[in-house]
């Protein structure tokens, strides 16, 4: 009786730590990206939630709460908010101008429910009177407090065994979905596993997460003893379908889904017997079912592991419905590079290929249309530089006054179309130029906002509905990039934490984490996942080596607590952490409000090029500013910082993650890759606290980076130094006025003895 | 170590150019460039405010130098990032616009290059050369078309005065009496011209002059010239347009140069002029305080062309050596500027030049603007010739640095393409939307902006004392829509062009607009439309309106010019024949009943003179007769010319000098233009830098006028045509009845 209570309880943890989504209600703000309230105007207006459900659970049941406030003016009887899941109505909410406020409760039954995005619509058609109502009057409005309004969803996992094909649902960023792993290998692994192959596989898992957290512990897996019956729940007596076969046999610390990484012949003990039998190559197998799962990534030697992880970053999840897979080597280019990771100077690219394909948009009322353009991190031009857009679009007849097409790049307007033509018209490679300085690096959003509005009718409440109203974009659009390269200026937090660079696709050959021993190899792999997730591509060369090193070569980050850093890798640099602190005046008082290149103003920008920046806020203070010396504590703070490396043979950042000891700098790190604090690095010093505020600043002296192109290189050094310019002009100017000064005098000299 | 020393600077010089482009070629972004920009324009400033007298070397070089860096800064950036367009039509504007840019920047390189250390030659007077040193003969020769026997007469007894040593013959070469005229087919023709042969001979006669003439009137003036070098036999030539008074001591300061060295070919003056010039007169009205039109040239470019041996003969107001001119052919060539041509073929064969920067000729600007493009258009005609014919470019014979004067004086009559493109390029991107020019306002600031302050600091450093800022933009647009069809008939047939003599001495009885001005009426509106695209593509084309705003100020400098321009051309009344000089000197009047009276004298003509009264002094009555008493330190005594009172105004009397002894003439013209240093006080007195500010408040004040004139003169003119034609319908009413 104490071993089924028992056994009971076990599940009951385990299901538990396997859907986290289903333990509280989720606020709906969390699937849209617009701040603040829905504010639903107009006699009819809809919005589009999508909620991603993992592929490897199912929904039992859900329940939508509905915060809302509607206007006074509207007519009871005509106005209605409707909820509709999938395109089938659930519910009709009449919108009482008597009780404007209100809250609705609305069930989502479970078989409308499917896998992947599901549309969550929320509508309102509303009225403020019967006859010759204007539909776009003030009065017309309805507001969604998307906070207060949540989905509480109870989730159910797939009782099948886990395929490689359901590590996408695992891992999926909705419903369902994990947000931590652990990561095992075996006890005296081989070292290569632990520093190459595991930052591999986290990148691989992080990646399937899009851009959500995945926390990442790791632990070596201890063989327990063979028991006929388990002292303890344990999840073989829970899950295993054959009792004398368990699916593992090693304590997995409550974790709901684990990686168990290593060669064939170190995972072997811990396996069951003949479970690695027969793989002679880089391998992957997944197992487990209802929530829990394992991951093995093996093969006969450390580098088919590695292999085996790398490939886990490769593969198609939907296009392996096995349990194993066993990978035979790359055809091709060695390294293949995700097609459309980042544009090209120079290239054209269709829309399509941008993932934007044709859209038609039909009726009237505003529509819209987002092509993202992800250019390079170290993406470098001239400022006259032009980009091009080529646009195949076209519209039907019966357009009203109103029906316009404006777009927009980052927010900033560039072009607008009135769309007049009686009988519509269409447009084939219609040329539009664009600064490069509209251009920022990494993701750019441009949108094409479409209003149609029917005619204007003539008469009392004549109105046309205009259903006929229909503009097309063509994916057959294209984007050129302007001409450039590859150069930047480093450090830049805010680059790093936008594209990974420099640590991926920053030419690097590898980079490496630092770390002072196993306990934060788990924080490094989370670190990595993430940077990875900036990049969106995963860092082919990743190392977490443990100790630090008294010289750090290349591009590398150090975490490690303060206590055990030292000031020689931080070189002569003006911020130095450990026993005792270094910070340069200038950040001190910095700290109080982040300050970047890009938030200064041009004419900032002169007087910092001519020296004349008064303030500490904008001008980096150089490597030998002053600085205070301070011991203490660093508390509950967090801390990164970029700098030039001392000891690498090339211009390189090194990145020192710290915080006041392990533990804290643990957390740090998992509230570094939440997105609240992602977002808002910047700099080269980045502050941060438990509640997430983050203070950064720019304080060292720049370094420039740049691929292959000294003449880029030369302009971006030249930018940042025009005095070294002036220097040279100073010199050549002397050259050629003493020259020239001895030539003219012996020319008046010879006139003068002439006459 | 003799080698080593010579070679260095040439080494020094040739490395840091080197360098010096390559520093202009190496990019840099907009912010570091405006730094690097604001940094030399700084030193540029430093360099130039000490450079008002020309003589430090240093400092010229180095605002030079500067201002090629950020000019050659500018023209890479150009050259590198901004020629791209859409289209083919486009893509031909960017280009177009930037071949002028070159163009103007060459001709900027080049005139710093010529006028880096402009020569200033010492004094020399034959008085003070040897007794051992022969006195060369002279043939003073004054060549004639169409000129009033008057002007001539003050000429020839101006050139018969000059004090000289040796002998000295004064020929009047008449081309209005030839044989061909005399027996013109046009009886009429031909009576006047042997009237005019009459006339003259018998004022040569009376003079003491010599008249020739010829059988047919070939190869214009030069032909005119080279016939009389074969009826004569001097050892130098002077020659003296018609208009074109000398100094008593002319023969004196310019010939020793030649008598001391065989190998000088030509000295030249400057041609001084003792009226203004058509857009002095009608617009800016500053004739005495603002340097001449043609100031710049004769005091700072002819200078500097000197200083590289490559200052040329300029058609009048030099002594010439016959031999060398007879070695080259004469004076007739291939060009219609048949001066600048004999002497490029003189210096071409090793011979040297000089030019004496003393105003020792008064001679007289085109009194209209007709006559004033017909002249401007014979000299681009005639340096194109040159540019196309003659090459100095690759003329054997020439050094480097003359080629380089020769290509500067040449090249710079090439302006009317550029300057048309110049007033043309925004309106092309302001009612065409053509991009003519691709650019971000803080490249623009970065780039464009220093690079014309850069270009104008130093030609206001080089030329501010003699050109007035806005005012060579005035003049070439004044000229460019005709001279640019002149030189492109150059182009498509360079041995067409022939010889069409400036109309001089003109009067004027009306204020009227000139008949050339419809090509600037269209420019007006143009303009204007301009400004009308400009504001709609400013609510149009928000991405672009930075460009926009930019183009647009660029529309209103062109604008304000073209406003200057019309103001030009409204021909004012211009009734006195013989200009007037304002001088500050003093003198008597002798009156028959009053005595000796004290006077200021305040201007002279050559035909009389305005004097102010003391206080204490009665005027004299309209008709009275009086003898001026002056000090004429040219002839070395006091002078005493009989007056007939003309006007009494207030202090100020009116009156013409009683030439009808020839003494009291040959008094008069030796007091009114024979003082050297006359000139050059009213010259010097003009002399002086003018800051844009003030240019510009003084062209913003002329901007009003020309249009309400132009309004007035408009409708005043469309009323008499209504007018004419009503008379016409009613008279033919009248009759039909």
């Amino acid at each position: 009786m104490t071993r089924v209570l028992a056994l009971l309880l076990g599940l009951v943890t385990l299901v538990a730590a396997a859907l986290p989504a289903a333990a509280e209600p989720l606020p709906l703000s969390r699937f849209t990206a617009q701040p603040g309230p829905l504010r639903l105007t107009d006699a009819e207006k809809t919005l589009d939630l999508f909620v991603p459900v993992a592929s490897t659970v199912s929904v039992t049941d859900a329940i939508l709460s509905l915060d809302y406030l509607n206007s006074r003016a509207l007519l009871a009887e005509r106005s209605v908010l409707s909820v509709r899941l999938n395109e089938a109505t659930l519910a009709q909410i009449p919108l009482d101008p008597a009780q404007p406020q209100g809250t609705a409760r609305v069930r989502l039954p479970a078989d409308l429910w499917r896998a992947g995005f599901n549309r969550l619509t929320l509508s309102v058609v509303q009225h403020y009177t019967d006859r010759c109502e204007d539909p776009e009057a003030p009065e017309l409005w309805t507001e969604i407090d998307l906070v207060d309004s949540t989905l509480d969803a109870t989730l159910d996992p797939q009782d099948d065994p886990y395929r490689i094909a359901d590590l996408s649902g695992l891992f999926s960023p909705g419903l369902g979905g994990t947000d931590a792993v652990l990561m095992l290998t075996a006890p005296a692994a081989d070292p290569a596993v632990t520093e190459r192959a595991l930052p591999q596989v986290a990148q691989a898992l992080a990646l399937r997460r899009d851009y959500a957290p995945l926390s990442i512990s790791t632990g070596t897996a201890q063989p327990r003893p063979q028991t006929a019956e388990p002292a303890a729940p344990s999840p073989e007596a829970v899950f295993g379908e054959q009792p004398d076969q368990p699916l593992w046999r090693y304590d997995v610390d409550g974790a709901a889904v684990h990686v168990l990484a290593g060669t064939t012949a170190e995972l072997a003990p811990l396996l069951a017997d003949g479970r690695l039998d027969g793989i002679d190559g880089p391998h992957l197998a997944v197992d487990g079912s209802g929530g829990v799962a394992r991951l093995i990534v093996t093969g006969p030697t450390p580098d088919d592991v590695i292999a085996a992880a790398r490939d886990l970053g490769r593969i198609q999840d939907v296009l392996n419905p096995a349990a194993d897979v066993t990978f035979r080597g790359i055809e091709g280019a060695a390294e293949p590079v995700a097609p459309g990771v980042r544009l090209k100077p120079e290239a054209a690219y269709t829309f399509s290929v941008l993932g934007a394909d044709s859209r038609t948009f039909s009726g009237m009322g505003s529509h819209g249309m987002i092509v993202t353009l992800p250019v390079p991190p170290d993406f470098y031009t001239y400022e006259g530089a032009q980009a091009e857009l080529l646009l195949d679009f076209g519209y039907g007849a019966g357009m009203g006054p109103g029906s316009i097409m404006n777009i927009m790049l980052n927010g900033e307007f560039i072009h607008g179309v009135v769309l007049n033509q009686p009988n519509g018209t269409a447009f084939r490679d219609y040329r539009i130029s664009l600064p490069a300085s509209l251009l920022q690096r990494g993701d750019n959003t441009l949108e094409f906002a479409v209003s149609l509005r029917p005619p204007l009718s003539v008469g009392e409440c004549a109105s046309v509905k205009g259903r006929h109203l229909m503009a097309q974009m063509q994916g057959s659009s294209t984007f050129r990039m302007p001409e450039g390269g590859s150069a930047t200026v480093l450090p830049d937090l805010g680059l790093f934490s936008a594209s990974g660079y420099p640590y991926v696709g920053g030419g690097e050959p590898g980079s490496t984490i630092y770390i002072p021993d196993e306990g934060l190899r788990g924080s490094a792999l989370t670190l990595i996942g993430k940077i990875a997730q900036a990049a969106n591509v995963p860092g082919t060369a990743w190392r977490v080596e443990t100790g630090i090193p008294e010289t750090v070569p290349g591009c590398a980050i150090v975490l490690a607590p303060a206590s055990d850093l030292t000031s020689e890798i931080f070189g002569p640099w003006s911020v130095a952490l450990g026993k005792v602190d270094r910070w340069p005046y200038p950040s001190l008082q910095a700290l109080r409000q982040a300050s970047t290149d890009d938030a200064r103003s041009v004419a900032r920008r002169v007087m910092d090029l001519l020296g004349l920046a008064r303030d500490a806020e904008a001008a980096p203070a150089a490597a030998a500013a002053p600085s205070l010396r301070q011991e203490g504590s660093l508390g509950p703070l967090g801390v990164m910082t970029a700098f030039a490396n001392p000891w690498s043979e090339t211009p390189r950042p090194l990145t020192v993650i710290s915080a006041d000891d392990a533990a804290t700098l643990a957390a740090r790190v998992e509230d570094l890759t939440a997105p609240a604090v992602w977002g808002q690095l910047q700099g080269d010093l980045a502050v941060w606290t438990p509640e997430e505020d983050v203070h950064a600043v720019t304080v060292s002296e720049p370094i420039f980076v740049a691929e292959d192109d000294p003449w880029l290189l030369l302009r971006l050094v030249l930018s940042n130094n025009p005095m070294w310019w002036l220097g040279a002009a100073g010199a050549v100017l002397v050259l050629i006025v003493v020259s020239a000064s001895v030539l003219l005098r012996r020319r008046a000299k010879r006139l003068a003895e002439e006459e | 170590m003799t080698f080593a020393r010579r070679s260095l600077p040439v080494a020094g010089l040739v490395l840091g150019l080197a360098t010096l482009l390559a520093l202009a070629a190496l990019p840099m972004d907009s912010a570091a460039q405006m730094v690097a920009a604001v940094v030399l324009l700084g030193g540029l400033w430093i360099a130039v405010s000490p450079t008002d007298d020309e003589h430090h070397h240093t400092a010229r070089l180095i605002f030079i130098v500067i201002g090629v860096l950020i000019s050659l800064r500018y023209l890479f950036w150009r050259g590198s990032y901004t020629l791209y367009a859409a289209d083919w039509i486009s893509l031909i504007s960017v280009y177009t616009l930037f071949i002028a840019e070159l163009y103007s920047f060459a001709i900027h390189a080049l005139g710093t290059f010529v006028n880096v250390r402009p020569l200033d030659r010492p004094d020399l007077s034959m008085r003070a050369e040897p007794a051992d040193v022969p006195r060369p003969s002279v043939d003073v020769m004054v060549p004639s078309y169409n000129e009033e026997p008057e002007l001539l007469e003050i000429t020839l007894r101006a050139a018969r005065q000059m004090r000289y040593e040796g002998k000295v013959t004064v020929c009047l070469l008449d081309d209005g009496g030839t044989d061909q005229k005399v027996n013109d087919p046009d009886p009429a023709k031909a009576a006047a011209a042997l009237e005019r042969r009459h006339e003259l001979m018998a004022l040569a006669e009376r003079l003491g002059c010599r008249y020739i003439t010829r059988a047919r009137n070939e190869h214009a003036k030069a032909g005119n010239l080279n016939h009389a070098l074969t009826v004569t036999d001097s050892d130098l030539v002077v020659i003296l347009d018609a208009d074109h008074v000398p100094t008593l001591d002319f023969l004196d300061r310019t010939v020793p140069w030649l008598a001391r060295h065989p190998d000088v070919f030509l000295v030249q003056t400057p041609h001084f002029m003792i009226n203004p010039d058509p857009i002095d007169r009608n617009l800016l009205q500053s004739f005495s305080r603002m340097p001449a039109e043609n100031d710049m040239f004769y005091m700072t470019i002819q200078r500097g062309l000197d200083f590289w041996s490559a200052s040329f003969f300029c058609g009048s107001a030099a002594v010439i050596r016959r031999k060398h001119l007879e070695e080259v052919g004469g004076l007739a060539g291939e060009s219609i500027t048949e001066d600048a041509e004999a002497a490029l073929e003189m210096h071409s064969r090793g011979y040297r030049s000089v030019y004496l920067d003393e105003p020792m000729v008064a001679g007289l600007a085109p009194e209209s603007f007709t006559g004033f493009v017909v002249q401007r258009m014979r000299w681009a005609q005639g340096m194109t010739q040159i540019l196309l014919l003659k090459r100095p470019f690759m003329r054997p014979g020439l050094t480097w640095y003359q080629r380089v004067g020769y290509m500067s004086s040449v090249l710079f009559w090439l302006f009317p393409f550029a300057r048309i493109i110049f007033l043309t390029a925004p309106l092309a991107y302001l009612i065409f939307g053509l991009e003519v020019y691709n650019a971000s306002v803080m490249e623009i600031l970065a780039y464009t902006v220093p690079h014309v302050i850069a270009t104008y600091m130093v030609s206001t450093a080089l030329f501010g004392r003699t050109r007035w800022p806005l005012i060579s933009e005035v003049y070439e647009i004044m000229q460019c829509l005709f001279s640019l069809l002149a030189v492109l008939k150059v182009f498509a047939r360079p041995r067409a062009p022939s010889f069409v003599v400036t109309p001089k001495g003109e009067t004027l009885d009306d204020t009227f607009i000139s008949p050339l001005s419809r090509p600037f009426y269209v420019l007006f509106w143009l303009a204007m439309l301009g400004f009308a695209g400009g504001v709609w593509r400013m609510t149009e084309y928000p991405l672009s309106r930075e460009l926009t705003l930019v183009v647009l100020l660029w529309n209103i400098f062109n604008f304000i010019t073209i406003l200057a321009a019309l103001g030009a051309l409204l021909e004012r009344r211009q009734r006195r024949a013989a200009p007037r000089m304002p001088v500050r000197e003093q003198g008597e009047l002798l009156l028959p009943d009053s005595g000796r009276m004290p006077v200021d004298i305040t201007d002279l003509s050559a035909g009389g003179v305005r004097v102010r009264l003391p206080g204490d002094w009665t005027a004299p009555a309209v008709g009275a007769t009086a003898t001026l008493s002056a000090p004429a330190p040219a002839l070395g005594r006091r002078v005493e010319l009989p007056l007939v009172v003309r006007s009494v105004s207030g202090r100020a009397v009116g009156a013409a000098f009683d030439l009808s002894t020839e003494r009291a003439a040959d008094d008069a013209v030796a007091y009114v233009f024979g003082d050297r240093a006359r000139w050059q006080y009213f010259q010097d007195r003009r002399l002086r830098k003018m800051p844009v500010s003030a240019s510009l408040k003084l062209f913003f004040t002329l901007m009003g006028a020309p249009v309400r004139q132009h309004v007035r003169l408009g409708f005043a003119g469309a009323l008499r045509a209504t007018r004419a034609r009503l008379a016409i319908v009613f008279a033919t009413k009248d009759v039909a009845s």
